[in-house]
């Protein structure tokens, strides 16, 4: 086992050059990438708008409809950031959609998503040129990220999948950049490089945290392997994890601010376990407590959205990983970007999370994208493996580039071939956009018909949040976001809204609290509702109401 | 004979190495002897044994034969920089011996006579060197006086030695028991009053600032007309595009420098090598480099270094207060040059700037003499600091953000407006005459600096600020950082006491203009500090409290507060990542973000500052350099 730095283990000149400049400040080609990453961001941008299915997650939808809400609206402020999501992804799309254009359109996420690709991009080309690769093998590193249907799909999206990979990478650059360096680096820098990415991640998904104790075990290992003692391990661990720490604390005192409780996203009505208790309650959360199904289903979600032959090529990476470098830093750095699958894994065997797809009991698809953070570790597996074939024999590298492209344009040709069944994340956006048909269709007419007034609805109803679609102004939408003046529409609608949209019977799919339609359950039979409004539209079980006499 | 010749004929030097000396003569105007030192022909020891011969007098070592004190300390020591003689021992038959380092000349005797009231002088050679230790050691009590008291006893009205007056003594506490008061009976209405003031402070504060700097680009863009205007009616009237000083090298003044050097062993070396690099004749440069008596170890390495001709070096004799403004008031005592400049011992200098300081006051006078000009005589230049370690560590990123701000952003755009510019702490350039009649510097002002700045002012002259730069070394500590910031902040609070023992008459002495600037700089920027943790504090306090607790607060005074607390830490981290970015790149830049975090930092020095002034106001807490050795960024270049 080595735990000496790259550049004093390189054996041919231009190894030893690449890993020269893997240990300064600035790496080269980092702006190339970035903007490599931005253009091929930008055309999954245009082909998915244009396509018309970068709304066809509801996720997505209500991803840019909480962040526009946080300044337009009945009672706009923080407090909309609610706590069924993590809110950095809310804050970032927030200047964008208040873009009525850019909001509807969902070219709001574009513009995230492409950034976020650039920066991935970006991030794991800095990995990869610090840990001392080759250039054949980051080609073949940035070929897995970018050449990823699922992972591009993805970042066209308000997903909240660009922001978390982009921070973990950029975390891991960070860190990777910190273990690297040709100078011992501050516990500043490393607070700022890694810290801030790492608090970023932590504010936009669960799997950031975990990042913080793996990132911060990695600190105290490269720091005691320098030789510089346990205390300075630990000071530089914590200067490390000072910023997502810091993170963490900042949303238990947002959410015991704003609900009175710190953990009301782990405890509360709208919080994931709440959400989970339900499949719970039906037996459907089969992967609780088994070890074996969770690996099975979070297997097949990797292979759907990973790509066989990117997986084959980075369990090879790893097994030849760990028998040449063992776990020195370089390896560390690597396992590194394993923690978000390591803690899906955990997530779904604790029951905390839920996947469905193919080999799942029961089948479907659902909630696969999670596997799509994975797609960095494969990438870097598969740039250390090519980075190994490619330094032994002259042409090699060359054979590994044209090999790479071949694998993957076969991989992508298999998933053209049926992307709705061999893509889970694609075919997940299928379910959502058959899902949502009846109901887009209805904000569509409410859109094209609407001529002033306000609104009544209840967005967090099942399959209501539709906001970009139905695309008016938020102050004129009484929903329950708009706290007490939600109630007063519900208890007085003639005397508050024009419009109203609801279920005309009440939705009982789901069990939770949540997905009932408050406005259905207040109006639905409400005679002196019924005699004021009429049904200007419906479809399916949704009505569209407008009050009599304008 | 000529000296050249004699030197050459006695074999000292060969005929090259006199022509060479001869042809930097008449580039750089000086003595031969000078230039054959500089360039190493012979020693300087030589050259006066040479001179002697020549001169037709005896040699005298003064360090194997020191002057008798009694008579050397009878010297002026207003003269002692320009004399080049001194007195060393009377003869029983009443001949005075008097060693020189200039030719004797009738001149030289007459000098003696005026002096001593005798004409029966013996004159022997001796090395200037010699000339110059002899007479600091004879005037040693004389010269600490002068370091250390002079302005204290002449203008005590400018001095910090008495320290805060009764009432700011006082003031302080008063206040504070006026609000624990306040708070024990209507606790809501002091939290609201402290609130509100705090907020006032932090706003006024920034919104100078801000101003100051977006003031900047247009004092930019009218001096840029200004030149091109300039440029044009010079071309039409048939002149050379710039005005530029006139005459070549040979006419340039001298200039010293004072490197004020305490607990700098490590860097003494590059200290050398950072002054060697200026673009100025090496026989117009005066450099005097001052340690302290009770630091062995420095003076050890700056005599291992064995530095050029140019430079002496000066050790201060022991006494209190230890500063640095004592040391320089001691060297300029010795300083031979029409312009002085104080660099610190880490500092480069851009290679031109004593060149375009030279130009600076020239141009100056020219305008006074030539063109009627009604503006402030110019007392001093002050050249932009920029840091070459700036991204040695987050620290030296936000201290270099802070500078750029302060230096390329701020005080370019107070520069001009009549309000007093508060000098840095190096690369400053003063006129040497009107520096000494200025007071120099104040050794009891742990920002003497600032305090000269505004003395500057106040005395009916003007600083200006030069379009030139220094490097230095930025802070790369925390623990070391504390006590710098301490001590400037503390240095601002006292700066602002002494000025302010009369409010009125400071006011009538230095106009509305110059009230805006104490109040803005010297006042507002430890009292914003003081205040920063209370406005950040409070307004989490009010906002979350306001929802949490049921705390009763005004709506108002819960809005101002986040708004304030938001729009101020915005404008300075714009304003101050824009300078930065100019100055350095995006890189460095982006680092004002972290703004509000380092002037968390700011208030607990702001805080121990305060403290310091009402307890120990003289203290001078010594910032170690050399902390980040050899790293250099590129991000300054």
């Amino acid at each position: 086992m080595t735990t000496t730095a790259p550049e004093r283990t390189g054996t041919r000149a231009g190894t030893r050059a690449e890993a020269r400049a893997g240990a300064g400040r600035r790496v080269p080609g980092s702006v190339p990438v970035f903007l490599l990453g931005c253009a091929v961001g930008t055309i999954a941008s245009i082909w998915t708008v244009r396509a018309g299915t970068n709304l066809d997650y509801g996720d997505a939808m209500a991803h840019l409809t909480i962040a526009r809400r946080i300044l337009d609206g009945q009672t706009p402020g923080l407090q909309q950031l609610g706590t069924v999501w993590l809110p950095l992804p809310h804050l970032l799309l927030m200047p964008l959609v208040q873009d009525m254009y850019l909001f509807r359109t969902g070219i709001a996420a574009c513009i995230l998503g492409t950034l976020c690709l650039g920066i991935s991009a970006t991030a794991l080309h800095r990995i990869m040129v610090r840990l001392g690769l080759g250039r054949t093998a980051r080609v073949v590193g940035l070929g897995v990220l970018l050449a990823n249907p699922s992972l591009l799909y993805a970042y066209t999206t308000a997903l909240t999948e660009p922001v978390l990979i982009a921070a973990i990478l950029a975390c891991i650059a960070g860190l990777s950049g910190w273990a690297f360096s040709g100078r011992r680096l501050s516990g500043g820098e490393l607070a700022v490089f890694a810290g801030i990415p790492a608090a970023c991640a932590v504010l936009t998904r669960y799997e950031g945290w975990a990042l913080v104790a793996s990132g911060a075990i990695y600190v105290v290992f490269v720091v005691v392997r320098r030789g510089d003692g346990v205390r300075r391990a630990l000071v530089m661990a914590a200067a490390f994890a000072s910023a997502p720490l810091a993170a963490i604390g900042w949303w238990l005192s947002y959410n015991a601010a704003w609900y009175g409780n710190p953990v009301e996203f782990l405890t509360g009505p709208y919080s994931a376990a709440a959400f989970t208790e339900v499949f719970v309650e039906q037996g459907q959360l089969t992967t609780k407590g088994n070890l074996g199904l969770s690996f099975k289903v979070f297997g097949w979600a990797a292979v759907e959205s990973v790509g066989l032959l990117p997986l084959i090529a980075a369990g090879i990476g790893l097994v030849l990983m760990t028998w040449r470098w063992g776990i020195d830093n370089r390896a560390l750095t690597i396992w590194l970007a394993g923690t978000s699958s390591a803690f899906l894994l955990f997530s779904l065997t604790t029951g905390q999370h839920i996947m469905v797809n193919d080999v799942s009991l029961p089948s479907g698809a659902y909630n696969n994208r999670y596997v799509l953070s994975a797609a960095p570790w494969a990438a870097l597996l598969c740039a250390y493996l090519a980075h190994e074939i490619g330094r032994r024999k002259a042409l090699a590298g060359a054979g590994v580039v044209v090999a790479t492209v071949a694998a993957l344009t076969a991989q992508n040709l298999w998933w053209a071939g049926d992307p709705g069944e061999r893509m889970t994340v694609i075919e997940e956006a299928h379910l959502g956009q058959r899902n949502f048909t009846d109901v887009k269709k209805m904000a569509r007419w409410l859109h094209d018909h609407y001529d002033g007034g306000n609104l009544l609805i209840d967005e967090s109803a099942d399959k209501l949040a539709v906001a970009p679609v139905i695309a008016i102004d938020f102050d004129q939408v009484y929903n329950r976001a708009a706290g007490d003046a939600f109630d007063d529409a519900l208890a007085d609608p003639g005397s508050h809204v024009r419009w109203v949209v609801m279920h005309r019977t009440q939705v009982t799919t789901y069990a939770t609290k949540a997905a009932l339609d408050l406005v259905t359950t207040a109006l639905a039979d409400d005679p002196a509702f019924l005699a004021g409004y009429e049904l200007v539209y419906e479809i399916a079980d949704l009505g569209v109401y407008r009050r009599i006499g304008g | 004979m000529q000296i050249g010749s004699h030197l050459v004929a006695t074999g000292r030097i060969t005929p090259e190495q006199l022509d060479t000396a001869l042809t930097h003569q008449r580039a750089e105007g000086g003595q031969l002897g000078q230039h054959l030192v500089l360039a190493g022909a012979l020693t300087r020891r030589e050259l006066y044994e040479a001179l002697a011969e020549h001169w037709e007098t005896a040699s005298r070592d003064l360090v194997a034969h020191p002057p008798d004190p009694a008579l050397a300390g009878r010297l002026d020591i207003a003269e002692l920089s320009h004399l080049g003689w001194v007195p060393c021992e009377e003869r029983p038959d009443g001949t005075l011996v008097v060693a020189t380092s200039v030719r004797p000349t009738p001149e030289l005797l007459e000098q003696v006579r005026e002096r001593f009231g005798t004409d029966q002088v013996e004159l022997v050679a001796s090395t200037h060197w010699d000339v110059f230790r002899a007479s600091e050691q004879a005037n040693r009590g004389k010269l600490q006086r002068l370091a250390e008291d002079m302005l204290a006893e002449e203008r005590p009205e400018h001095s910090a030695r008495r320290g805060l007056t009764r009432l700011q003594l006082v003031l302080p506490f008063v206040i504070g028991l006026v609000f624990l008061v306040g708070a024990v009976l209507e606790p809501r209405r002091a939290f609201v009053v402290l609130l509100s003031a705090t907020n006032l402070v932090f706003l006024l504060s920034i919104l100078f600032k801000a101003g100051s700097s977006l003031r900047a680009p247009l004092m930019r863009a009218r001096r840029e007309r200004r030149r091109l205007a300039e440029m044009r009616e010079r071309q039409r009237r048939g002149l050379a595009p710039e005005w530029q000083p006139g005459g070549d090298d040979a006419e340039l003044p001298v200039y010293t420098i004072l490197v004020p050097a305490f607990r700098e062993a490590n860097i003494i070396d590059k200290l050398i090598r950072n002054l060697g690099a200026l673009d100025y004749p090496r026989s117009r440069l005066d450099v005097i480099v001052l340690m302290e008596e009770n630091d062995p170890e420095t003076v050890a390495a700056a005599k291992r270094v064995a530095p050029p001709d140019y430079v002496r070096l000066l050790v201060v004799p022991a006494g209190e207060p230890q500063t640095k403004p004592r040391a320089c008031n001691y060297g300029l005592a010795f300083a031979r040059g029409k312009y002085v400049v104080i660099y610190d011992a880490e500092d480069r200098p851009e290679p031109l700037q004593l060149r375009k300081a030279v130009a600076a006051f020239e141009r100056d006078a020219f305008e006074h003499e030539h063109l009627g000009s009604t503006r402030p005589r110019l007392a001093c230049v002050q050249a932009a600091l920029h840091y070459f370690n700036a991204d040695y560590n987050v620290l030296t990123r936000m201290f270099a953000i802070e500078y750029a701000h302060w230096f390329e952003s701020m005080l370019p755009g107070i520069d001009g407006s009549g309000i007093p510019l508060p000098l840095g702490g190096t690369s400053n350039h003063f006129d040497t005459e009107v520096l000494k009649r200025l007071g120099a510097w104040d050794p009891y002002n742990v920002t003497e600096d600032a305090d000269l700045g505004l003395r500057v002012s106040v005395e009916g002259y003007r600083v200006d600020v030069l379009d030139s730069t220094t490097g230095e070394e930025a802070c790369a500590t925390v623990p070391a950082w504390i006590p710098q910031r301490t001590r400037w902040i503390k240095g601002y609070l006292i700066t602002a006491a002494v000025n302010m023992r009369h409010p009125l008459r400071f006011l009538r002495r230095v106009g509305p203009l110059g009230m805006v600037g104490m109040v803005g700089l010297i006042i507002g920027t430890p009292l914003t500090f003081l205040a920063y943790p209370l406005v950040l504090g409070f307004t989490v306090i009010t906002y979350v409290g306001v929802r949490l607790i049921g705390l009763d607060l005004p709506h108002w005074v819960v809005l101002s507060s986040l708004v304030t607390a938001v729009l101020g830490n915005a404008l300075m981290i714009i304003v101050s990542g824009i300078a930065a970015t100019r100055r350095y790149n995006w890189r460095i830049g982006v680092f004002a973000l972290l703004n509000p975090l380092y002037w968390c930092l700011h208030a607990y020095a702001a805080w121990r500052a305060l403290g310091q002034t009402i307890f120990s106001p003289h203290r001078w807490e010594k910032t170690p350099h050399g902390i980040s050795e050899d790293y250099e960024s590129t991000a300054h270049v």
